[in-house]
């Protein structure tokens, strides 16, 4: 893996560049950049996982072939670009061609791709709903909902795009009548 | 005894003897006329008189040559010495007084010094006490300072923890209540809610 900046941003961008054409080609951009996501999170959970691709010793071979049998039903093009990013020894760099990749395919097709967490899955209608408000936010780009459902915020709803974060969870709102009914000073008494 | 006022004995001792030899021939001749009776009883036979007035001219010799001096001498080195010691009394008695008045003076300030001490030693004692008295009750006042602010603390921060724990419990129990009440309905409904109400996602 190379170790100058300049040259890891160029081989970040090509490799983004080289799966947003292969995705391209099928329609399937923003279908290939969900499952880019989610092959990040297996690689970040699976710690042996993680060592192992990033174990030097073992062939390039090897590590592409692991890739390919880790993420079988993945899209061809991405499954195929995951085999060479691991054959090159830079899974380490996974993180950064994601969101290199997710920042080319909204630059592409004028969309802005959200994450939303919520409690139970997202309607039909719940998603046009929130579309329509994030259009409205993002000044009526495209937008694609990448969506996570996770029982620990109790309820509400958690968006994220570009680094921008909307907590409207209960977690959170209980956390925060936690944290006022702590440090609310105590009233009524001298 | 000095051989001078020996002397001076023997002579007063003869003078005396003249003297009683005189004055006994008139009370004789006296006593022989006493059958007489009258003024001539009071009135000197002259055979009587003369031998007597002898007598006592004589003894009046004697004691002016040998006596008198002697007395006279024995008198002024009396009153010599008498006057040596009243003025030896004098000066002493001046010096006693001197001295007196200088033990006087000297108790006298002795006094005034012990009153000053005393006045000192009482104003010292006052200060002292007073300084005493001031310093443990400032002590007393901070120490009860610090047991209220102690007591303060602790009370504030039993306060805080007690908030502490309500507020986790409140949050834990109200966290389960609506995880296990809320059903998947009620939950979309929370999130449009929420959705409507959310701010801007987009910072820019």
């Amino acid at each position: 893996m190379p170790t100058d900046r300049n040259l890891i941003k160029k081989e970040v961008a090509t490799y983004a560049q080289a799966l947003l054409e292969a995705a391209k080609g099928s329609d399937t951009i923003f279908a290939v950049e969900a499952q880019l996501a989610k092959a990040l999170d297996v690689v970040r959970s699976h710690m042996k996982l993680k060592e192992t691709l990033a174990d030097g010793t073992l062939d390039g071979s090897v590590r592409s072939a692991i890739v390919q049998e880790v993420f079988a039903d993945f899209d061809p093009a991405l499954k195929a670009v995951l085999g060479l990013i691991a054959e090159r020894g830079d899974m380490g760099l996974l993180s950064r061609i994601s969101e290199a990749y997710t920042l080319a395919a909204e630059e592409a097709t004028d969309t802005v791709v959200v994450d939303t967490t919520t409690v139970v899955a997202l309607t039909d209608e719940l998603r046009e709903i929130i579309k329509k408000k994030l259009s409205a936010d993002f000044k009526g780009k495209n937008i694609v909902l990448r969506e996570h459902v996770d029982p620990s915020i109790l309820g509400g709803i958690i968006m994220s795009a570009h680094g921008n974060r909307v907590d409207a969870s209960i977690a959170t709102q209980l956390e925060n009548a936690r944290r006022v009914l702590s440090t609310v000073p105590n009233g009524g008494e001298r | 005894m000095s051989a001078k006022s020996v002397t001076g004995s023997k002579v007063l001792s003869v003078s005396l003897l003249a003297s009683v030899s005189a004055l006994a021939a008139p009370a004789i001749a006296l006593a022989e006329e006493e059958g007489g009776g009258g003024i001539g009883l009071l009135i000197p036979k002259m055979g009587e008189f003369l031998p007597a007035l002898v007598a006592f001219l004589v003894l009046l010799l004697i004691l002016g040559k040998f006596g008198w001096p002697i007395i006279v001498g024995a008198l002024d080195k009396r009153a010599a010495q008498i006057k040596d010691d009243l003025e030896k009394a004098e000066a002493n008695r001046i010096e006693t007084e001197r001295i007196l008045a200088e033990h006087k003076a000297q108790l006298d300030e002795a006094r005034v010094e012990a009153a000053q001490i005393i006045a000192d030693a009482k104003s010292t004692g006052e200060a002292v006490k007073s300084e005493i008295t001031a310093k443990a009750q400032q002590e007393a006042e901070n120490m009860i300072a610090k047991a209220n602010q102690a007591i303060e603390a602790q009370k504030k921060q039993a306060i805080a923890e007690l908030q502490g724990s309500v507020a986790d419990i409140s949050a834990s129990v109200a966290g389960r209540l609506i995880g296990h009440d809320l059903t998947d309905a009620e939950h979309l409904k929370l999130i449009e809610r929420y959705v409507a109400e959310a701010g801007s996602l987009d910072a820019n």
